[in-house]
């Protein structure tokens, strides 16, 4: 059911409307066919690329959310230690 | 009832005062002071009580005097112009009225006298009344205080001609105080004419001029006067344009009967195009029983280094493998554990099994006891299941500090001894959990297998190798496939990999036709 789906999104989603988009479909080509063995009977640069796709590109966005993420929380247990910010639970609650 | 001797109307028997005029009520026997409540013969004007006044001072005394004692009530006496007027009591004149009322007063005690009266009895009442008609005015005539002097009349004349010939120009009224004017109309009295016949009921009984009610009401407003308004010529066009298109009656619409092209209809019917060309893909190689993936799959990197991490398992290690996942992933999830615990049976290692998701205690019971089965191991001597772990950090934690405790398993005496930690993961934070819980906090060795939605958030762990959080990690149904085929031991996943070649090439296409159908509008529209 979720392959009809995704088929049906892949149609009316991926156009071609400026340079960030032909990379995003360029990149969604090479990883629907390097993920499956076509990929590599085409090509063996398909499978190589959606390796590098997916090790390098998408892992530092990753990264950059995982960080981004644990500084944030660091920032927020000081600003609650410090008392510059109070904890969800209102007057009375854990922050009591 | 009390006929007014002033103005006719009807009261109640016992009053005092007339309710329609105001006037003392004359009976038969009197009088009644308003203040003290004496009664008086009809004939005084003052209370022979209380020396209070018993007629208004603003009555017009009469020059004949009446001979009240023999009126009774609703007796009429002919007036001076042939008119019916009423008898009133002080008809007499002020100054029979204030000789009577200095007899009267002569007859009180002394000390009954109030200082006021003490005045006016000493006021003589005849040089007064003389004095009195001596500055009584004709109607129209000034005062001598009003009449202007000779030596300023003479003065006056001529400032009048002077203004006269200069031409000074009439005081301006503006346009919105004329609106203000009332409208004349004929048939509305003036306001100072008294014509017309008398009120003959209502409290304007008697009084004459008075303005009718139906000839005000009959008065239409004048509209105040609008600014002049000037529009462009074309807003009078739209206008019209716009009375013609609000009279106009409304027509039936005519149903648009539009050729139905066949791009059109590809438009309409693209959805079910796109739903059969999936079907087709997913069904026409299991039908054919095609297994061209099974000689072809390749297989990657991190799947490679999850199958080295399990080969280079000793026998008869222990391994803790945890199902964290629910029906919704179970479809690439299964066919993952099914392809690892089968390999770590033929690596000959006892197993303990754990979830931390009530569906993957259910899930993974019925395939481990498979796989088991297939592999001939025994419950509770080569493998384990703990069930559903609650708690989640907490729960994940207690477990790994029970082992070898009261209650624990003796596969192990503390979690150190487990020689690897296999994860299969639907969802990113079950990996993170086990990485923080476990795997560093206790040195343990750990792969994972991840759904195809957790890939992008658990690969980071598998590529720090400077921590070696993750030393292999298997995605989706391919990572099973991949090590199906790099055990040696065909499954569904790799079964169903040509189904999926199919899929994904198909996706492939309908990219690429939707976007040469998007430019090619995009050409046709310019």
């Amino acid at each position: 059911m979720l392959a009809f789906y995704v088929a049906r999104a892949a149609y009316r989603g991926f156009r071609l409307r400026s340079l960030e988009s032909l990379a995003f479909i360029a990149a969604v080509i090479v990883v629907l066919l390097g993920q499956v063995p076509v990929g590599s009977y085409l090509s063996e640069f398909v499978p190589a690329a959606k390796e590098w796709i997916l090790d390098v590109p998408s892992t530092a966005g990753v990264r950059g959310i995982i960080i981004g993420v644990a500084l944030g929380t660091i920032a927020t247990g000081v600003r609650v230690l410090m008392g510059i910010d109070r904890p969800y639970g209102g007057e009375g609650g854990s922050s009591q | 009832m009390i006929n007014c001797p002033h103005c006719g109307a009807s009261n109640k028997d016992g009053s005092k005062f007339c309710g329609d005029c105001g006037q003392p009520l004359i009976t038969r026997n009197g009088v009644t002071c308003p203040m003290c409540d004496n009664l008086n013969p009809p004939s005084v004007t003052a209370c022979t009580n209380c020396g209070a006044r018993l007629i208004p001072v603003g009555v017009t005394p009469s020059e004949e005097p009446l001979e009240l004692l023999e009126v009774e009530e609703g007796a009429v006496v002919e007036g001076v112009e042939g008119e019916d007027t009423v008898a009133e009591p002080d008809d007499r004149g002020e100054s029979e009225s204030l000789e009577e009322f200095a007899d009267v007063s002569e007859a009180e005690p002394e000390e009954a006298m109030p200082p006021w009266l003490e005045k006016l009895r000493e006021l003589p009442s005849e040089e007064a009344a003389s004095e009195e008609e001596a500055t009584r005015l004709a109607p129209g005539e000034l005062p001598d205080w009003l009449e202007v002097p000779p030596e300023f009349e003479e003065v006056l004349s001529e400032a009048g001609r002077a203004v006269e010939e200069e031409g000074v120009p009439r005081a301006e009224i503006p346009s919105w105080l004329e609106a203000l004017r009332p409208a004349e109309e004929e048939g509305v009295a003036e306001p100072g004419e008294l014509a017309g016949p008398p009120e003959r009921t209502g409290l304007l009984k008697g009084i004459r001029g008075t303005l009718g009610i139906e000839p005000i009401l009959a008065i239409p407003p004048r509209a105040a006067s609008l600014p002049a308004f000037s529009a462009p010529p074309h807003a009078y066009e739209h206008a019209e344009v716009f009375d013609k298109v609000v009279r106009e009656p409304a027509r039936p619409s005519a149903e648009v009967v539009r050729p139905r092209s066949l791009e059109t209809l590809v438009a309409s019917t693209m959805r079910w195009i796109i739903y059969l060309i999936v079907a087709t893909a997913v069904v026409v190689p299991i039908l054919r029983g095609s297994n061209w993936a099974e000689a072809n799959m390749p297989v990657t990197a991190s799947t490679m280094a999850m199958y080295d991490a399990i080969e280079d398992l000793p026998a008869d290690s222990v391994v803790l493998v945890s199902h964290d996942y629910d029906p919704g992933v179970a479809g690439e999830m299964i066919p993952q554990a099914k392809a690892v615990v089968g390999h770590l049976m033929r690596r000959q290692v006892r197993l303990i099994n754990v979830s931390l998701t009530p569906e993957g205690a259910r899930l993974s019971r019925e395939v481990v006891d498979e796989v088991a089965e297939a592999h001939g191991y025994e419950y509770g001597d080569d493998y384990l299941s703990l069930g559903y772990v609650v708690g989640v950090e907490a729960g994940l934690r207690s477990i790994v500090e029970g082992f070898g405790g009261p209650g624990g398993t003796d596969f192990v005496d503390r979690i150190e001894d487990v020689a690897l930690v296999v994860e299969f993961a639907g969802a990113p934070e079950y990996v993170r959990l086990w990485l923080e819980q476990v795997q560093a906090p206790y040195g343990v060795p750990m792969v994972a297998g991840v759904s195809a939605t957790a890939d992008p958030l658990a690969r980071p762990y598998y590529r720090n190798q400077a921590q070696h959080q993750l030393l292999g990690l298997m995605t989706g149904l391919v990572g099973a496939a991949e090590y199906e085929r790099r055990a040696g031991h065909p499954g569904l996943a790799l079964a169903s990999m040509d189904s999926q070649s199919m899929v994904h090439i198909a996706m492939v296409l309908l990219v690429l036709v939707g976007n040469l159908a998007y430019l090619g509008g995009r050409l046709r529209g310019k």
